[in-house]
């Protein structure tokens, strides 16, 4: 109802000035190009592949991507010590850890912004120490995080997920009950307020529309370093297992003939510093967009 | 027990902050060898693991005996001399005189080496009442393996240099079980001291013998540091440290080879000796090794215990393709325990061949025609009979697959993976055997009699009757062609139960930086870095 | 200003309670028997004491009690894999990861902050863009694959550096502090000289990669600052009444934009700690983050108890320490909720 009547032609929703800022930057579209390249890749990559991911073939093994003198067309990317494509492998990967780190983010987000907003809308829970002592236990670094559960759960893609998780939840926390609070203190609030509008219906209709571009900006930020460190755990050995096409856990098994086929830790590294990359250029575009737009 | 472990951190501290004065030459010329696991202890009488032999055997201690590693035939070591009876059942040994232990921060001798010692170091492992037969295990595997203990009648003093030991019954490979790595000479002098400390574990964990090298420092899964010990009776070809830096990835061993971290290392994979045989500043050595890989079956469990399952098993795998894949070409396939290299080795023994079909129907008439699902334990560290049976496991599970088995490929820390596999936890192990001496009963008798199953070595739990009283007619005679005929025989008893299916034997190789000289390989055991040194014109790194 | 300190202490005591509380209840949840996850020994090992008798009658809250004074003892346990002092251990290996943390943190102070400031003055010119653009590069790199390149190329292509460990393990210097340029320094080794020349390019791969990261962040951190400084009403004030400009950024700009990059810093901590601890493991750094991996792979509880205690122990101390300082030199900043 409230934002009925903002919505008229001459001003476009916050979301279309924000995207008219965001398009006239170049870079800002090519890295959401790449991402939207990554986001089908994730979907489709699966049915595109050459061959199955798991697919040793020990006819070819260790061989180069197709552009040196030993490699073939028929591996573009090359093969593993078990004679596994490469590529194949990637765009699973690609789905593996990219899929996971976006559900994983969905996750935290739901729990993290409604946590948030109980935090920002009722004010006796915002004042306590308690919150402070919360902030501080969550500056504990994710890796540490990872490694208890790891501990306490076992090894494997799906505790992985819960500990970043877990790590990423303050982040949309603060962000939200920061948005929460500055909007609580408004005056069309209170006059919302006034008008009797129930809680459920100031925060649907006059918080969220503010809401949700912090914490689509949050969000991006949580991506990128949700791929770090899904990719890094795999690494580590601490998250997805050895089975699993995971980017991070390709560049491990690569590392046993690094000095042979440094292909195979080049590329899968790469993957996961592009999708990084992009996921980075559109969040800190997008946060520039909404900067202009506000300052406009 | 508190107290204890204090002294034990005690000592640690004071050993780590103890240095010795060095001169310039000494850090020069210390060699690094980049070791795959560490070791768990320092007493080869313990364990049979390369890990540990290669730790302890030759860099700490001396034998009585030493194999000559270009003829396999026995050589002075302590003992300067010894004689066999007619009988074939005394053997007397004179030892050589002004042999010193190690002096190290925990321990300082007061004599020279004596009958004593030698006395000492075969009654902690024949005589069950001695005071240290059950420190630390009580478990001597080697020994165990081949009941050499209940052969043994006596071990007597002549003089303070020299002894004889009676055996019960002749023994064609006792001289040459004298000669292994683990028929380590400790101090009585050592042992009696920590026994009145009530301290008797110390002793293989801080060692003392008589060997070119002394311990200095050890960090489990960090590095061992050994000073030169300088009173050594025998040469040693340089003067400065020995560290084995504990490096488990075979990657990371051969990167810090190309950088110069490592003179030396371990187990390169086969990949790498094919990279590392393109570059001037690192050279390679091979030669046939005395190893054999296998899958082995625990025939002490359901459906295991059935000799057609094995069959069907090995039906269902084709070891060509396999000795492809993780050998490459490095090995030859065995058709038996023994390496062709082997006096004992006849090409006639019969193989099971690859045919899936049959596999089916096996498995069919065994009762499991929907198949089953069983576990694959894959050795977790690489050794010169398989280097990578994590790959070899994947393989083997793709094959079984296609019969209907469903294969659960387990792999853990290697001394839980050793415990688990003591304690009977598996279905089935690729693991291997490398040799501790040339004679043939060194394969047959530890792998597969009942005997090994008590120390550790018959990883297959398999028992027969048959099998063993072959194996025990095959050391009653010197006489090489009754030999061969006999262990033929368990061949034939091999290949038609099928306790293990043996794959390959592996080359060995030794891969290090060309300023190194003295590398030898010892077909017959362990690294030994005494004859080791370092060409004058590269400095440490 | 008391006042401030006073709220910090407690707020670092109350953490660190609720820090030791978990470590002792996380003995609970590991998997295995709980007093071995606590001490590294079985009732029976135990040497007979009050503790042991808290444990042994499972009376939990007095066994809580004595824990925390056995930790104040440094009577930490021992490792359940290696039966080494926990407390002994650690002692060598913490200051190896501070040492690799400062290092690193310098480097990027040094090169990031300055930088920083250097865009953020010329923002929205080509050099703005074109570091922005470098640091929004280096910002994406997965740490480990760094460090993984870096070794490639510098360590085995070019052969140039050293790519594992602290110092060639030929030289065997005493444990003096734990930070090894300063035992290298105090010791009597004969080779002292080239001891230190060998940690030093021994220190250079993984400052590097750590910093790089660390490089890019505080740049943008920085950019940032500065550029929400410029866009305050009172430089804008200051400039039309003819200041010059280097004493408006002596005056304002640097000092305002310092304080607003200051509480960022502090969120940084846990990615750095966490940084760092993977290159430990990459380049076998002898540190905790490398130590604590090590442990998890071989489930050694009792080492994962004290040393998840200890690092995030030193990441909260810092954490408070950082906004403690930023909070006293800025009284502008909104006062502890």
């Amino acid at each position: 109802m409230a934002n009925k009547l903002y919505n008229d032609e001459q001003y476009p929703s916050p979301w279309g000035a924000t995207w008219r800022e965001f398009k006239q930057s170049h870079i800002a579209l090519t890295g959401f190009i790449i991402l939207n390249v990554f986001i089908l890749l994730g979907i489709l990559g699966p049915l595109m592949t050459p061959y199955e991911p798991y697919a040793q073939n020990f006819q070819s093994i260790l061989l180069s991507p197709s552009w040196e003198n030993n490699g073939t067309i028929a591996h573009v990317l090359g093969t593993d010590a078990v004679g596994r494509d490469m590529l194949s492998r990637i765009l699973y990967g690609i789905q593996v850890t990219f899929g996971a780190s976006v559900l994983l983010v969905l996750g935290a987000m739901v729990i993290g912004v409604t946590l948030g907003t109980l935090a920002g809308m009722n004010k006796g829970v915002r004042s306590s120490v308690l919150n402070h002592i919360l902030d501080v236990l969550m500056a504990i670094p994710t890796l540490l995080i990872a490694i208890i559960i790891v501990a306490i759960l076992g090894v494997g893609l799906s505790n992985a997920m819960l500990a970043i998780g877990l790590a990423l939840i303050p982040r949309f926390v603060h962000a939200t009950r920061d948005v929460v609070r500055t909007e609580m203190n408004k005056n069309y609030i209170a006059t919302a307020r006034l008008d009797g509008a129930s809680h459920w219906h100031i925060f649907y209709f006059n918080i969220l529309p503010n809401l949700i571009e912090h914490i689509i900006v949050q969000a991006t930020l949580a991506l990128s370093i949700a791929i770090l460190d899904i990719s890094a755990l795999g690494f580590l050995n601490l998250g997805a297992q050895t089975l699993l096409p995971e980017l991070g856990v390709m560049v491990r098994e690569g590392l046993s003939t690094a000095y042979i086929a440094p292909w195979n830790v080049l590329f899968p590294g790469m993957c996961i510093f592009l999708l990084v990359l992009s996921v980075n250029i559109v969040g800190d575009s997008l946060r520039s967009a909404i900067r202009n737009r506000l300052t406009h | 027990m508190r107290n204890l472990r204090f002294a034990f951190i005690l000592s640690v501290i004071a050993m780590f902050g103890c240095t010795e004065p060095k001169t310039a030459t000494s850090i020069q010329s210390g060699i690094i060898y980049c070791s795959e696991s560490s070791p768990s202890s320092f007493n080869p009488q313990l364990d049979t693991s390369s890990t540990t032999v290669d730790a302890s055997a030759h860099q700490l201690y001396d034998r009585l005996l030493e194999i000559d590693p270009a003829t396999g035939k026995p050589i002075p070591g302590l003992a300067s001399s010894w004689r066999v009876s007619r009988d074939g059942l005394t053997y007397s040994f004179q030892l050589r005189p002004n042999i010193t232990f190690h002096t190290t921060d925990y321990f300082v001798p007061t004599r020279t080496l004596n009958v004593d010692d030698v006395i000492f170091s075969f009654k902690r492992w024949t005589d069950p009442n001695h005071p240290y037969h059950s420190v630390n295990g009580g478990r001597y595997p080697y020994f165990d393996s081949l009941n050499l203990r209940e052969n043994i009648i006596q071990i007597a003093e002549v003089n303070h240099l020299r002894f004889t030991i009676r055996l019960k019954q002749p023994d064609a490979s006792f001289i040459t079980h004298l000669a292994t790595d683990f028929s380590v000479i400790l101090s009585a002098e050592y042992a009696d001291t920590l026994l009145q400390l009530g301290e008797p574990e110390r002793i293989d964990h801080f060692p003392v013998g008589t060997g070119p090298y002394k311990l200095a420092y050890y960090r489990k899964n960090q590095y061992i540091r050994y000073t030169p010990h300088p009173l050594y009776w025998n040469e040693r070809a340089h003067d400065g440290p020995l560290i084995f830096d504990i490096t488990p990835q075979s990657s990371l061993r051969l990167a810090k080879l190309m950088t110069g971290e490592c003179d030396s290392i371990a187990y390169p994979s086969q990949a790498e000796i094919t990279y590392v045989e393109g570059r001037d500043d690192i050279a390679l050595e091979q030669a046939t090794g005395l190893n054999v890989g296998f899958w082995a079956f625990n025939t002490s469990k359901a459906p295991f215990d059935n000799a057609l399952v094995r069959e069907a098993l090995a039906s269902a795998i084709d070891k060509t393709t396999i000795i492809d894949a993780v050998y490459f070409d490095s090995a030859t396939r065995s058709r038996s325990l023994i390496p062709p290299t082997s006096w004992a080795f006849s090409v006639d023994t019969p193989e099971t061949e690859y045919n899936p079909v049959r596999a089916r129907e096996l498995l069919a008439q065994a009762g499991y025609r929907n198949g089953f699902s069983m576990t694959l334990w894959a050795l977790p560290v690489v050794r010169s009979y398989n280097p990578d049976a994590l790959r070899m496991a994947e393989l083997i599970r793709g094959y079984l697959a296609e019969v209907g088995i469903a294969v659960e490929i387990v792999t853990s820390e290697w001394d839980s993976f050793r415990a688990g596999l003591d304690r009977g936890e598996h279905d089935s192990v690729l693991i291997g055997w490398s040799a501790d001496n040339g004679d043939p009963d060194n394969f047959y008798r530890p792998l597969l009699s009942c005997d090994g199953i008590q120390s550790g070595t018959n990883r297959a739990m398999f028992c027969n009757a048959q099998y063993d009283t072959i194996i025990q007619q095959a050391l009653l005679t010197t006489n090489i062609e009754q030999r061969k005929a006999l262990y033929f025989q368990a061949n034939l008893l091999i290949a038609e139960q099928i306790p293990l299916i043996p794959i390959a034997h592996a080359n060995r190789y030794k891969v290090f930086r060309n300023h190194l000289r003295g590398v030898v390989i010892n077909p017959y055991g362990g690294m030994r870095f005494g004859e080791m040194y370092k060409a004058a014109s590269e400095g440490a790194q | 200003m008391l006042g401030t300190l006073g709220r910090y202490f407690n707020l670092f005591f109350i953490t660190l309670f609720i820090l030791v509380g978990l470590s002792f209840v996380l003995a609970f949840f590991f998997p295995g028997d709980p007093v071995f996850n606590l001490t590294g020994m079985s009732l029976e090992e135990l040497p007979t004491s009050a503790y042991t008798k808290a444990l042994a009658d499972e009376r939990w809250f007095v066994a809580f009690w004595y824990y925390v004074q056995s930790l104040l003892d440094g009577s930490w346990g021992i490792s359940t894999i290696t039966g080494l002092d926990l407390f002994a251990e650690i002692s060598t290996l913490l200051p190896a990861t501070i040492e690799l943390t400062a290092y690193a943190t310098i480097v990027a102070l040094l090169v990031g902050i300055p930088l920083g400031f250097w865009c953020g003055l010329k923002h929205h010119r080509k050099t703005d863009y074109a570091f922005m653009s470098i640091s929004m590069l280096m910002s994406s790199f997965p740490i480990f694959w760094l460090s993984l390149l870096l070794i490639l190329v510098v360590s085995l292509q070019l052969g140039w550096l050293p790519m594992s460990g602290r110092l060639s393990l030929l030289y065997d210097i005493p444990h003096y502090s734990g930070f090894i340029l300063l035992d290298i320094y105090v010791s009597d080794h004969p080779y002292r000289q080239e001891a230190l020349m060998d940690a030093l390019r021994h220190m250079i791969l993984p400052t590097l990669s750590v910093a790089f990261l660390a490089t890019a962040v505080f740049l943008r951190t920085t950019r940032r600052a500065v550029v929400d400084v410029l866009e305050q009403d009172y430089i804008a004030a200051a400039q039309t009444r003819g200041i010059p400009f280097w004493k408006i950024f002596l005056r304002h700009i640097m000092r305002n934009a310092l304080l607003a990059v200051l509480p960022l810093l502090a969120v940084q901590v846990s990615t750095l700690v966490t940084n760092v601890m993977i290159v430990e493991t990459i380049t076998e750094w002898p540190g905790i983050g490398d130590w604590l991996i090590q442990a998890i792979y071989e489930r050694d509880y009792s080492a994962i108890r004290i040393g998840m205690l200890v690092v995030s122990t030193v990441v909260v101390f810092v954490t408070l320490l950082i906004e403690c300082l930023s909070k006293l030199f800025d009284p502008t900043q909104e006062q502890f909720s």
